[in-house]
């Protein structure tokens, strides 16, 4: 008994040493900034993971073949986390502790993200993420070593409800999905209703695999809505946008961020035809004015990831841009250790234009966007296009 | 307790806890500290869940659900409460056990298949609750700010710290749970795995050690959810899913149920597992940590088909009919190991 119990702890740790022995690099002492980036390649976040592995990958490479950061390669390291917070756990340690990073860019999912902010606090290595959740940088103390670049919830919600305010609809329903994105979309619609003079008067749910919603969409007709909010990612939204059409509801539906992409009209057909959304401009690279600020970044990013990967880069793609490049502006001005590279992003990152957005950190504001940094598309005739 | 029961042999655990205590120096890298952190949390539900299967004969599909109550009660009442993690450990190990108490009334009718079903909707339940009870859970990105463990002024981080705290509550575990099957209730235990009717003929109260090792089981899980939910800044509805009950259950029936070590070793290897292919992953490109998923199910099956007893108890039995061939009809089973084929 003892004996195989010892047989097999022997194996176990011979698993672990081969790992081990692996982990030796041969280049010697050669001097290169280490960056971690953990993204959920595999898993339920891998949609908005992989642009985002995808992107980092890129810049990798274009940042070492135009020779470096003054001089200096990069090295990115990129992990998956499976899009659970155990494995981001495990490697946010490896990249603070073994592998002695920088700073550390992750994860995809907010779960993960708030998983990993932990440890970043613990060890005072900044770590820029590009989940969703407002929990991820705030509250403000305890989020010193962490900023976040994707659009929170909150800028979607009041992006929408200046539209909704325009366009003189008051009383609108929720339907939303029963995950994270969606929950914390509702909280965002509950929490700003008031500052634009929105009333509920429909709050409904549907589960992130449910394939019919007609039950909650019946309710959400009869309750007298003006509009219909839908709030969650593919597929749920496209269904949602079917069964409205079957069930003869003309209302305006209203998305969200979440559904930015190509695939949600290729799901939802004939149906998606007037759905507006508030987004990132990374969704219609070709209709962005030329004048406009971030026309450069977008445009170019756009153009060598399509000639990369195939894909579109969609608006997690810029996510993963724009975590990697303002750790890379940090190490151009000079910043060489995690305290240096933390004081830059708080201080000195002022109109920074990414492909996000334009970003202003401050020791109060770790997310630094504006609602107006969003812009509202409508799909006509199967593409989504540039709203006004 | 040991008084004319055959008592287990404390050479297994001295050997156990000197790796346990050597691992670290061995492997100084913080990946599989953590990874051997998370492999103690999982061998406390492991084992569990071992004495409810193993030796109750009852499989539970809801065993990430206590695990998951152990970790959102101590959450909520240490953050939004403020309470002392050592007081709300008390009600981490409390909760769970009430849940499992009033639950297991209400299954005490309900056998082989239709416990499984129930415990998988209880799972199912309690997810959904922790998911959508948002004013209390933060809903599915998670609830977050859940303070550190400290004793005596020292807080335990992730890392050396949180390792040795979480492989000394792992190995309480153990020694209490050897314990347990080597007293008269796991006599009664094993009995009713073998044949509930016979045993309830012999004047087994079948009711009441099933009630008692399904409290047990639930509270080691919240025990670990307490461990879990420490461990972390943030805890979500995710870990605590259907996912997370197979897992447990894939490392009881790999390392087979009618041994504690069995369980332990079922915890151990799936982390072993998931250790090989993440440095294999590194080196082919094409092995991605779906690899995991797809390695469990094959080795599952092998298991059910060629080892159905799981790895241990089969192991030590080979080891045993080499070994004491002519003497075997007179020695009692060894720590633990019951040979599921005579009985079957």
């Amino acid at each position: 008994m003892k004996k195989l119990l010892a047989g097999m702890m022997v194996a176990a740790l011979a698993a672990g040493l081969i790992g081990c022995s692996s982990d030796v690099d041969g280049e010697g002492k050669k001097e290169v900034y280490k960056i971690g980036a953990i993204y959920s390649k595999t898993g339920p976040g891998s949609p908005l993971g992989e642009p985002e592995w995808n992107a980092t990958e890129l810049l990798e490479k274009q940042i070492n073949d135009q020779g470096g950061i003054n001089g200096v390669p990069i090295d990115i390291i990129l992990a998956d986390d499976e899009s659970t917070p155990e494995k981001a756990t495990e490697e946010m340690n490896r990249m603070i502790n073994d592998e002695k990073v920088l700073a550390v860019l992750g994860s995809t999912t907010s779960g993960a993200s708030l998983a990993m902010k932990g440890i970043a606090m613990d060890n005072e290595i900044p770590l820029i993420s590009a989940g969703a959740a407002v929990g991820i940088v705030s509250p403000a103390e305890e989020s010193k070593w962490v900023f976040k670049t994707p659009h929170s919830d909150a800028h979607a919600v009041e992006r929408i409800y200046m539209y909704l305010k325009d366009q003189g609809l008051k009383d609108v329903a929720i339907l939303a999905d029963s995950n994270a994105f969606g929950a914390s979309g509702v909280e965002q619609l509950e929490a700003l209703k008031s500052d634009y003079g929105i009333k509920i008067v429909a709050n409904e749910s549907y589960n992130t695999d449910d394939a019919d919603m007609k039950t909650q969409l019946t309710k959400i007709k009869s309750s007298g809505a003006k509009a219909v909010i839908v709030w969650g990612t593919n597929p749920g939204p496209a269904i949602a946008a079917k069964n409205m059409k079957e069930l003869g509801m003309d209302i305006p539906y209203i998305g969200s961020h979440g559904i930015a992409n190509q695939s949600f009209i290729e799901l939802a057909g004939d149906a998606a035809e007037g759905v507006v959304i508030p987004t990132g401009k990374l969704l219609f690279p070709t209709q962005i004015p030329n004048d406009d600020p971030q026309y450069k970044v977008i445009s170019s990013f756009y153009d060598s990831y399509k000639a990369e990967f195939g894909g579109e880069p969609t608006n997690f793609g810029s996510y993963g841009y724009d975590n990697i490049m303002l750790v890379v502006e940090a190490l151009k001005s000079g910043a060489k250790d995690p305290e240096a590279i933390r004081d830059y992003l708080e201080n000195k990152v002022k109109d920074y234009v990414g492909a996000t957005g334009i970003f202003t950190f401050s020791a109060e504001d770790h997310n630094g966007l504006k609602a107006d940094s969003m812009v509202l598309a409508e799909v006509k005739g199967g593409e989504w296009t540039f709203k006004k | 307790m040991r008084k004319g029961v055959q008592s287990f042999s404390w050479k297994g655990i001295a050997v156990f806890s000197a790796l346990v205590i050597s691992f670290p120096f061995l492997f100084s890298s913080s990946f599989y500290l953590t990874k051997a952190t998370f492999a103690g949390i999982y061998t406390i539900v492991a084992v569990g869940l071992g004495l409810l299967m193993g030796f109750a004969g009852q499989i539970s599909l809801g065993q990430a659900a206590f695990y998951g109550i152990g970790a959102y009660s101590t959450a909520i009442l240490s953050t939004t409460f403020g309470l002392n993690p050592w007081l709300t450990l008390v009600i981490s190990l409390a909760a769970p056990a009430l849940l499992a108490y009033l639950l297991g009334h209400t299954m005490a009718r309900l056998h082989g298949y239709y416990l499984a079903m129930a415990t998988l909707a209880f799972g199912i339940v309690i997810h959904v609750l922790l998911t959508e009870w948002k004013s209390v859970t933060k809903g599915a990105s998670g609830f977050f700010g859940i303070p550190k463990i400290e004793l005596f002024g020292f807080t335990f981080r992730q890392g050396i710290s949180y390792y040795y705290l979480v492989w000394a509550f792992a190995l309480i575990v153990i020694i209490l749970s050897l314990n347990i099957i080597h007293s008269r209730i796991g006599r009664a235990l094993r009995s009713i795995h073998d044949s509930e009717v016979a045993s309830g003929a012999m004047g087994v109260d079948t009711g009441k050690y099933k009630m008692q090792v399904f409290i047990i089981s639930s509270m080691f899980a919240g025990l670990a959810g307490w461990l879990f939910a420490h461990m972390s800044y943030s805890i979500s509805p995710g870990s605590f899913g259907l996912n997370g009950s197979i897992l447990f259950l894939t490392m009881v029936v790999l390392g087979g149920g009618t041994s504690i070590w069995g369980a332990v070793c079922g915890a151990l290897l799936i982390s072993a597992i998931s250790i090989i292919v993440h440095t294999a992953g590194s080196h082919v490109s094409f092995i991605t940590s779906d690899f995991e998923q797809v390695l469990y199910g094959f080795i599952m099956m092998l298991i059910v088909i060629f080892l159905p007893q799981g790895l241990v108890p089969a192991i030590a039995s080979k080891l045993k009919k080499q070994k004491q061939k002519s003497a075997r009809a007179n020695k009692v089973p060894a720590i633990g190991t019951v040979k599921g084929d005579q009985n079957v």
